[in-house]
């Protein structure tokens, strides 16, 4: 019919309350369109006031001014603080609904006598710096950055490597919580400061930033030489032991968590004693897992068992005589671990790495007397399995080589001779595999090693 | 007699009859108009009734004048893309009057209106008029490629609808020639309203540079002939002289005589107390060097405007700009990050409209709806004392005389006046001692939007809802110049540092620099899609940024006509823009409540790829930025409401 969102309707009715009985369609639809126009205009006009006026919202006085700008009188008795009441009269039942304002009369007597309203508070200002030379003071002026991280990763879980964990979980939990609720006293000695906060929160997430070296080196040479990260030490033992834990797939993560193991256990200023007991099995696990990372065929994972059997290295030289069970039970997973022939090679090697950490002792009365039994496993693998199996099998043999190297006979070789049965009795020691790449070496002292 | 014109004829003319009384009757109006339209394309008029269809003469004028002022009359919504459509009509309407052979009705057809199109197409105009005659349509280059290649316009859905309705209501008038150009040589797409940079929440910086035609917007086809685009561009190719006025000889030699002994006054100061301080460099090694700088400069210096004597308030003036100088910040990439210090306005109730800062950071001014204006000054003397006391209480005083809001405020540099502009129609001038108006401005009749004091002081423009923006002196209550060209309101002013040029941005969207010795129009930027909210020109008066109210912020390069930057990161209307003195970094604020500071060294480093030009972000508490301004020692300061 028309453009206009207006309908005749509405036009007739306001031309019968003036006096205008029989407004037919075509002039009441002209008038319609005529007034949305109009009123559009007024809008228009209005809203330029409200932009001048440095708001987002139209007030009654920008109605008023564009009014007064289009030289019509201004609408009076509309103000903002009273939201409109739009009441139904009662019409007949096919007619639509009409609705009209409520027009208050106000008495003048009433008006006059009644209290004055409350005095406006008069404009008033506070200055502050926003930011000084790029960085954004944490004033109460200025709006807080968020701190929801620590608190997100501490809620979620614990790992159920750890025999500590729940309690260290417990702290970090009691530590953030602190934060949000003054009233709940915490549960740990210390609170710690939002510095700190932000610190770990910086140093974990660039820890875990696969894409960026730079970063994760800068974050490692922090916690390598930082004084002052003492407050955080059983935080960062958490999150090692958590992320070493969902991250068993991702190679470039789990490398990035031993160096920072050896970080923590190079920093002077960091007393890691207490922790070593949180911190073996992250380790271990890196040692002998069954599968680090997640493509099979991918053998960076090698490197990444030899650094954390180096690691090994340094925490039972360093505490094995504070913890004197530690070498016992270390040896003893390894061995486990060696001589289970229902795991893979990549355990295996994992494990003669270990073996080899715990020294010439572990090696001459642990290793050597397996060897020819684990002959039997390696053999059947050259002879039916493919490829990749194969190269994992010698993986493991040159591992037990390397470890075999400690047995060398360190006196004067030319006070001694080979016997003259060596290879015969080499191979009844430690299989004809092994018997063979050793005398393909032809390595006197090791022979002599062996043979003692 | 739109009726009677099918009396007679075809059977087609017949069945086309019924159908649009059957339309009529049963109210399908936008249906017969369309039915309508396609009749009159398809040419199926008797030869007897062709003149009717083609009109007098006369009716070329009447018809035209009538479309130019419906147009001018519609709402806000339509009009920048309504009055695209003029400019072809104009031309076919001045062919078709020659080939009609009326030469003398066409030239006083093309005379009467060419003025309104030689700002965007002088080229062609220059071109068209030297068609006298019938055949020289069909002879002149210029004539044939209108006649043979469609002027494209794009149009959203109800623009095109508001346009057919007034053009088939004005048949009895003639708008049928409208309608048959339309068709012959007009080609109208109806586009999806779209808002620029919406899609990509993060930060965007386009880099357009369009030397060899117009510059259009990104999202819609190419607007006009295509491949035809010499018009915008041969406009703003006009010279203009964007050197810094150097002072005045007699000006120069006090300043060095006073400046001398300031150093040996400093000097004497430090031997006293028996340190060893180097300034960088001093006072008068500033003045020398700042001097050569403007001398050698390849561009050109404006002659000078007339100004009163030199008085030794504006000696203190210079040396203290030198002195601010001397001390500045060097900020940029490699060099110190920007430092924002932070007014916060509370228990305004909504009713600060605008601020303005002073240009030594001593003082700022406030204007209200209330009509009242309040000044806020410090007690202390040292060097930009509004930065960083937060504890020291600020003098304030009121200044009560306006009738209605005040919507603009200028400190002047020297501090003496303060100037305000309000919806009553007047500016007034104020003395900073007396707190009482010096003089009362009356010019515009309808509420003035910005005011601001040139470089210099001494003159002042004003922009308005008149749709022009005026040029006045302290001295004198009538304005000098005024104006015109624009068509909506003025919202914003900006000078040139030199003081010879005058930048405004409007509610057409458009940004224009006026010559203020002439008056004239001699840059036209038409890239934003949104009334122009803020306006700052560069220190170095080589760059000009605008923003608009959907937040998108534009940078101009002067000295090239077509070269701009857009940085793309607000989310709400931009409400100031402030260069840094040494011309490297903007800062801009408005309704969000977000500080953006971008690199203007961007540019140079295009080829870095991932760049952005964005370097910094600041949050305020949901406050709405009212000012920000670049003190001379590059510190910025803010002013926010709540």
């Amino acid at each position: 019919m028309s453009l206009t969102v207006w309908n005749i309707e509405s036009i007739k009715d306001v031309a019968e309350m003036l006096g205008i009985g029989n407004l037919a369609d075509e002039p009441a639809a002209a008038i319609a369109m005529d007034l949305e126009y109009r009123i559009h205009q007024v809008v228009q006009e209005a809203t330029k006031f409200m932009v001048h006026s440095k708001r987002t919202v139209l007030t009654s006085a920008d109605i008023s001014s564009a009014l007064r700008t289009l030289n019509v009188e201004p609408l009076y008795g509309f103000n903002n603080s009273r939201p409109l009441e739009f009441h139904e009269a009662a019409v007949g039942a096919g007619q639509n609904s009409l609705y009209y304002l409520d027009d208050e009369e106000v008495d003048f007597e009433k008006i006059i006598n009644a209290p004055l309203p409350k005095v406006p508070r008069n404009i008033s200002y506070s200055a502050h710096w926003l930011a000084i030379e790029g960085v954004q003071p944490a004033i109460p002026q200025n709006p807080t950055p968020s701190d929801h991280t620590v608190g997100e990763w501490a809620s979620k879980g614990t790992s159920g490597v750890m025999p500590g964990a729940s309690t260290a979980a417990k702290e970090a939990r009691n530590g953030v919580t602190s934060m949000d609720n003054v009233e709940i006293k915490p549960l740990v000695r210390h609170v710690l400061s939002k510095e700190l906060q932000l610190y770990f929160e910086r140093i974990t997430s660039a820890l875990l930033d696969e894409t960026n070296v730079e970063l994760r080196d800068a974050a490692l040479s922090s916690l390598r030489d930082d004084p002052g990260l003492h407050q955080l030490l059983p935080y960062f033992i958490m999150f090692l032991s958590d992320s070493v834990t969902r991250n068993l797939g991702n190679l470039v993560v789990l490398t990035t968590l031993m160096h920072m193991a050896w970080a923590l256990l190079d920093n002077p200023n960091l007393f890691v004693e207490p922790y070593v007991q949180q911190l073996m099995p992250s380790i271990l696990t890196c040692l002998v897992a069954k599968r680090l990372g997640s493509d099979p065929n991918n053998h960076e994972h090698y490197a990444l068992r030899d650094l954390a059997a180096f690691l090994l290295g340094i925490v039972c030289d360093r505490f094995g005589n504070v913890y004197y069970t530690l070498k016992p039970r270390v040896t003893r997973t390894a061995l486990k671990a060696f001589l289970d022939n229902t795991k893979p090679y990549s355990t295996h090697y994992g494990a003669i790495k270990g073996l080899k950490t715990m020294g010439k002792e572990a090696i001459r009365v642990l290793v050597v007397p397996n060897i020819k039994v684990y002959e039997v496993l390696v053999r059947k693998t050259l002879e039916k399995g493919n490829e990749e199996e194969i190269y994992e099998a010698n993986k493991c043999m040159d591992a037990l080589y390397d470890a075999l190297l400690l047995l060398r006979d360190d006196q004067l070789p030319n006070q001694r001779t080979l016997p003259p049965n060596a290879s015969g009795l080499l191979e009844k020691n430690v299989g004809s595999l092994m018997a063979e790449k050793i005398m393909k070496e032809n390595d006197t002292s090791l022979l002599l090693g062996l043979l003692e | 007699m739109a009726q009677s014109s099918y009396s007679s004829g075809n059977s087609t003319s017949d069945l086309n009859k019924i159908v649009l009384d059957y339309l009529f009757k049963k109210g399908y109006s936008r249906t017969e108009a369309m039915l309508r339209l396609e009749i009159s394309s398809v040419g199926a008029i008797p030869e007897e009734q062709q003149d009717w269809h083609i009109g007098a003469s006369e009716t070329y004028v009447q018809v035209y004048i009538l479309l130019r002022d419906w147009i001018d009359g519609t709402l806000d919504l339509y009009k920048p893309k309504l009055q695209k459509v003029l400019y072809p009509i104009f031309v076919h309407s001045y062919l078709d009057l020659l080939q009609k052979n009326d030469p003398e009705m066409a030239i006083y057809f093309f005379e009467s209106f060419r003025i309104e199109h030689e700002v965007l197409h002088g080229y062609d105009i220059r071109a068209l008029a030297q068609l006298k005659i019938a055949s020289d349509v069909e002879e002149i280059e210029i004539a044939q490629l209108y006649r043979k290649n469609k002027y494209r316009i794009n149009f959203t859905r109800s623009t095109f609808d508001l346009l057919v309705q007034f053009l088939f209501e004005n048949e009895v008038n003639g708008s049928g020639i409208i309608i048959r150009l339309l068709n012959q040589y007009i080609d109208i797409k109806i586009t999806m309203p779209q808002v620029e940079g919406k899609e990509d929440p993060n930060v965007q910086a386009v880099y357009e540079m369009d030397e060899a035609k117009n510059e259009q917007t990104i999202i819609s086809e190419q607007e006009g002939i295509p491949g035809h685009s010499e018009q915008l561009l041969d406009y703003n190719k006009q010279s203009i002289q964007l050197g810094l006025r150097p002072l005045s000889e007699e000006v120069v030699t006090t300043l060095k005589n006073l400046l001398e002994v300031k150093d040996k006054d400093v000097e004497g100061r430090n031997e006293a107390l028996n340190k060893i301080l180097h300034p960088a460099k001093n006072l008068v090694e500033l003045l020398t060097e700042k001097e050569n700088l403007i001398n050698e400069s390849t561009l050109e210096s404006p002659s000078d405007p007339p100004l009163p004597p030199t008085k030794m308030k504006d000696i203190d003036y210079f040396v203290s700009l030198l002195e601010s100088e001397q001390n500045s910040l060097i900020l940029g990439k490699n060099a110190t990050d920007p430092s924002v210090f932070m007014y916060t306005m509370h228990n305004t109730l909504s009713a600060v409209n605008c601020a303005a800062f002073s240009d030594d950071a001593s003082m700022f001014a406030l204007g209200c709806a209330d009509s009242s204006i309040h000044l806020y000054s410090s007690t202390n003397n040292g060097p930009q004392p509004l930065v960083g006391s937060q504890n020291e209480p600020l003098q304030k005083s009121s200044l009560i005389g306006h009738t209605r809001p005040v919507f603009g405020v200028s400190i002047s540099p020297q501090k003496e006046f303060i100037l305000s502009c309000s919806e009553d129609g007047f500016t007034r001038l104020w003395s900073k001692d007396t707190k009482s108006t010096i003089v009362k401005y009356a010019g515009h009749n309808a509420p003035i939007w910005d005011v601001q004091f040139s470089p210099f002081g001494y003159y002042f423009a004003t922009a308005s809802h008149d749709q022009t923006a005026r040029l006045w002196d302290v001295e004198h209550a009538a304005p000098l110049r005024v104006f015109v060209g624009h068509q909506n309101d003025v919202d914003c002013v900006s000078f040139h540092p030199n003081a010879a040029y005058l930048a405004t941005g409007s509610s057409d969207h458009t940004t224009r620099m006026w010559d203020v010795r002439t008056g004239g129009t001699v840059r036209v930027f038409n890239a934003h899609h949104s009334p122009v909210s803020a306006l700052c020109m560069s220190a170095d008066g080589l760059s000009l940024a605008s923003a608009d109210e959907s937040g998108i912020i534009k940078v101009w390069d002067l000295r090239s006509s077509n070269q701009h930057v857009s940085f793309v990161k607000h989310s709400s209307i931009v409400y100031s823009l402030s260069f840094s003195y040494d011309n490297k970094i903007l800062v801009s604020g408005g309704a969000d409540t977000d500080v953006n500071f971008w690199d203007l060294t961007y540019r140079n480093n295009l080829s870095d790829g991932e760049q952005s030009p964005l370097l910094f972000n600041f949050k305020t508490k949901n406050t709405i930025i009212q000012n920000l301004s670049f003190t001379r020692r590059n510190y910025c300061l803010a002013l926010s409401s709540s």
